[in-house]
């Protein structure tokens, strides 16, 4: 802890000969205002220069001579001047520029009342962009953070193949995971949804940790995770990627882009993938791997108007997996088997007009979405039902300048869902309207967002949350934020842990369904400098979060039962992780990352460690990108420490002796070579072969008291090497 | 544990040799900075793929904050000249040789001469 706190102090007293800010470029065409790549931006008096990237973001020396003269141009836009002082050191720029469609006249009078400087994110978030997606050949959402180290990604048991996400060490059901900002994989799809949204759909993905806006609902309790997919105006004219892997998995995606007359897009986008290969390596006679298939297909809409913007658009997915003993066909027979079905159908529809004033508009989302999973698990079955539709109509507007915004709006949820399992049942029906309101001020150094929500819910009441997320710029290089707020949601507990289904251990209820609450205070701390050169960054954050009723998973009151409680005593988690970014060489790129987690709550009648969530991890991530830009090379390195294991009896009579995991070192690397419009893939995960021995505990006897395939930490299968091809071709832009 | 140790070291060589493969062995590579017409990030994606694909070159790269391009070439297989030429027929001028005219008129809008101005 000592060396840490040196290290900061060090990094604190760094003294630069220059200063240097960063900024954001947007473009505005008055009604909506996006991120402008590689717009130039260029001080008159010392020369210097710089380029916006993908996400619109540049970085410019400051010379010592101030004021100095900033012009950023970019095709399509009037040019912007910006006087930079001093002050300007700290923070960074915020610049709209405005659409040459647009009269002079109007340019001068938005500019007036919109103050177009203003400073950057107060949330601390995480961006995956493409250019890190493609690091990862990913398949599907939950190897899209392979690369990031706030996400885990979890296998939740040894025969379902259902993966799990964890932020904080906290199960992925705290998290909110949004497609463009409507609330998305949950309910039935907390297990199994992170299967349906193919890699190649996604443009980037945003991660906020700790609890998001209050505009997107109360459940963002640990984190928030938005999916950006591709849009139709700007996605590839034709863009198709096989994929093929060691094990037989084999894959085939296509999207296509393109417009429709002036002022609608559409774009298409088809996934299929099959697994029909058995793999028992381990030799156990289970089912390394689940065997199936998934198709998917999403369609969606753009309109632009004059006054008014539109998005629409529908998604279809099947699953159909089987796993368990070899000899289990999909049928019932005498071997143990399990099945699952999972089949959604969704539409999503938004609207946004631009009102009269500038920077004032409307915009309202809608949803609706049908569910339904079907499971078995040896002789023990799960069916799901779930119908929702979700409403949220936001205004948004300034006071005077954009240096006061704020949001209101109201929101409604209906949610009819079924679970049972076995002879349990859990049905409910909700209806949740709720009305929310946030004030954002973004100052000099200091920039705030303070919001609240007040929600009805049909059964459980009111329900307040209030959050604040406050941002201050220490110096021209430190951005120190810190967050605190209230969530909640009310919890499935059946399809939330339908992976525990794999065990003999007998499911004990809770006595009633109550809503989880839970409270989320922390702060990041980020240090940006220069490393041989390069820009490099330093950044520590530290979450804790506090629950109330709590709907705990005990598996330490008993060996051969599962117990569901609505806890009553104290559950909380504490996360601390720093990550350290340096470029080395030009192009050399270097990520270490390393997280602690103190995630503890009454289980057994003690409070102790929860099982599976190692306390330690470490994470190394190497890239290097050739200078013609032909070759990518990527290695990831992820160590994980030894966790809690529940114990478990055993076919003698006896108990589980060894209840800690061991640590285990997991091996990504991927080499990309580029070709005009072709690139060619080849890749490996878990290259050090690190399998767990034993996965399932008394394989041999499935129907058996005590066995049990949930004692999972570590990868069932050994190295996988894949292969595969991405093949895509531009639409033709509107300035060519 | 100790395979696995040095397995990854094994890994991590392969991964620096190959990243480190095909530097500079005789002096018929030569790298030249030349003054091009180029003004946005499209031009430099246009320029950079015609380029990063034309045999003798190993690498070019654009920024057209300053409109420098900077490239690595084979002496034996082709001649600054011919480098030069290639960008005018893109488009580009390229130090004192003129930008084709019929290519310009097929570049996008903002890499038009004065296409960045308003």
């Amino acid at each position: 802890m000592k060396y840490i706190l040196n290290v900061l102090a060090l990094l604190c007293c760094f003294q630069y000969a220059q200063a240097q800010v960063n900024g954001v470029v947007y473009g505005s065409d008055k009604k909506q205002k996006e991120t402008v790549v590689g717009a130039k931006v260029r001080l008159l008096n010392s020369g210097d220069g710089a380029i916006t990237g993908e996400d619109g973001t540049f970085e410019i020396i400051l010379p010592r001579e101030l004021p100095d003269t900033m012009v950023i141009s970019a095709f399509g836009y009037y040019n912007d001047t910006v006087v930079v002082t001093k002050a300007d050191r700290f923070g960074a720029f915020e610049i709209v520029l405005f659409s040459d469609q647009l009269l002079p006249e109007v340019v001068v009078a938005v500019k007036r009342e919109t103050h177009a400087i203003s400073r950057l994110k107060v949330l601390h978030v995480e961006q995956i962009n493409s250019g890190e997606l493609r690091k990862a050949a990913c398949c599907n959402l939950s190897e899209s953070f392979e690369t990031n180290a706030s996400v885990d990604v979890n296998i939740t048991d040894a025969v379902s193949g259902a993966k799990k996400i964890q932020m904080m060490g906290l199960d992925g059901v705290y998290t909110q995971i949004q497609f463009e900002n409507i609330p998305y994989l949950r309910g039935l799809e907390s297990s199994f949804g992170l299967n349906s949204i193919p890699g190649t759909w996604i443009e980037s993905i945003q991660i906020t940790k700790g609890t998001g806006n209050v505009v997107n609902g109360y459940e963002s309790m640990a984190g928030l995770v938005n999916l950006e997919l591709k849009k139709p105006e700007e996605m590839e004219r034709l863009y198709l990627n096989g994929y093929v892997n060691r094990f037989g998995r084999s894959e085939l995606n296509f999207n296509s882009g393109f417009k429709l007359g002036e002022k609608w897009s559409s774009g298409w986008f088809a996934h299929a993938s099959v697994n029909p290969v058995v793999v028992d390596e381990n030799r156990d006679g289970f089912r390394d791997l689940t065997n199936g298939s998934n198709f998917a297909v999403f369609n969606r809409y753009h309109y632009e108007g004059e006054k008014m913007e539109a998005q629409l658009g529908f998604n279809a997915y099947l699953e159909d997996k089987i796993g368990g003993q070899v000899g289990f066909n999909g049928e019932p027979n005498q071997f143990y088997g399990v099945s699952t079905t999972s089949k959604h159908i969704d539409a999503f529809a938004k609207t946004g007009f631009f009102l009269e004033k500038p920077l004032h508009s409307i915009g309202v989302v809608y949803n609706v979405k049908y569910q339904q999973v079907d499971a078995l698990f040896g002789n023990r079955s799960f069916t799901g039902e779930e119908k929702r539709a979700y409403v949220n109509a936001i205004y948004d507007g300034i006071f005077g300048t954009s240096t006061h915004k704020y949001k209101f709006g109201v929101s409604g949820v209906y949610s009819d869902i079924k679970q049972s399992v076995d002879s349990l049942n859990d049905d409910r029906l909700e209806i949740v309207p709720g009305v929310f309101g946030e004030y954002t001020y973004t100052g000099a150094r200091l920039s705030a967002v303070v919001g609240a929500r007040a929600d009805y819910h049909s059964i459980f009441k009111e329900q307040f949350s209030p959050r604040v997320h406050l941002k201050y710029a220490l110096t021209e290089f430190t951005d120190l934020r810190v967050t605190g707020g209230k969530g909640w949601r009310v919890p499935n507990y059946m399809i939330d842990n339908i992976s525990l289904l794999a065990t003999s251990r007998s499911w004990i209820a809770p006595d009633s369904v109550r809503p989880e609450v839970s409270w989320n205070v922390g702060g990041s701390f980020v240090q940006r400098f220069k490393f041989l050169k390069n820009n490099a960054s330093l950044a520590i954050d530290f979450y804790h979060t506090n629950f109330e009723n709590q709907l705990v998973v005990d598996r330490d009151v008993d060996p051969n039962q599962i117990v569901f409680t609505n806890l009553q005593h104290k559950s909380y988690s504490n996360s601390l992780q720093t990550e350290l970014s340096l470029e080395p060489l030009d192009r050399f790129e270097v990520r270490l990352a390393y997280k602690w987690l103190d995630v503890k709550s009454e289980f057994g009648g003690e409070i102790q460690q929860k099982v599976m969530i190692p306390t330690h991890r470490g994470f190394v991530n190497l890239a290097y990108q050739s200078r013609n830009k032909r070759w990518d090379y990527d290695i990831t390195c992820s160590v994980f420490g030894s966790a809690r294991l529940p114990i478990n009896q055993l076919s003698s009579g006896g108990f589980t002796e060894v209840n800690q995991s061991e640590v285990y070192p997991i091996l990504h690397a991927q080499i990309t070579h580029t070709y005009k419009v072709w690139e060619f893939y080849i890749g490996g995960e878990n290259l050090l072969n690190y399998t767990q021995d034993n996965p399932i505990i008394d394989a041999q006897n499935p129907f058996n008291s005590t066995f049990d395939a949930t004692r999972v930490w570590a990868p069932v299968v050994g190295a996988n090497v894949y292969a595969g091809f991405r093949l895509s071709l531009k639409q033709k832009q509107n300035h060519e | 544990m100790n395979k696995v140790l040095k397995m990854s070291f094994q890994l991590l060589l392969i991964f620096m040799v190959s990243t480190s493969y095909g530097q500079d062995k005789k002096s018929k590579w030569q790298e030249t900075v030349i003054h091009t017409s180029v003004e946005c990030q499209q031009c430099k994606d246009r320029l950079e793929g015609v380029l990063n694909y034309t045999k003798g070159i190993k690498y070019a790269e654009v920024n057209y904050v300053t409109q420098e391009l900077t490239v690595k070439y084979n002496t034996k297989k082709i001649s600054l000249d011919e480098i030069r030429q290639i960008i005018a027929d893109t488009g580009y001028d390229a130090d004192d040789i003129k930008a084709d005219e019929a290519a310009v008129e097929k570049l996008p809008a903002c890499c038009k001469p004065g296409g960045m101005k308003h």
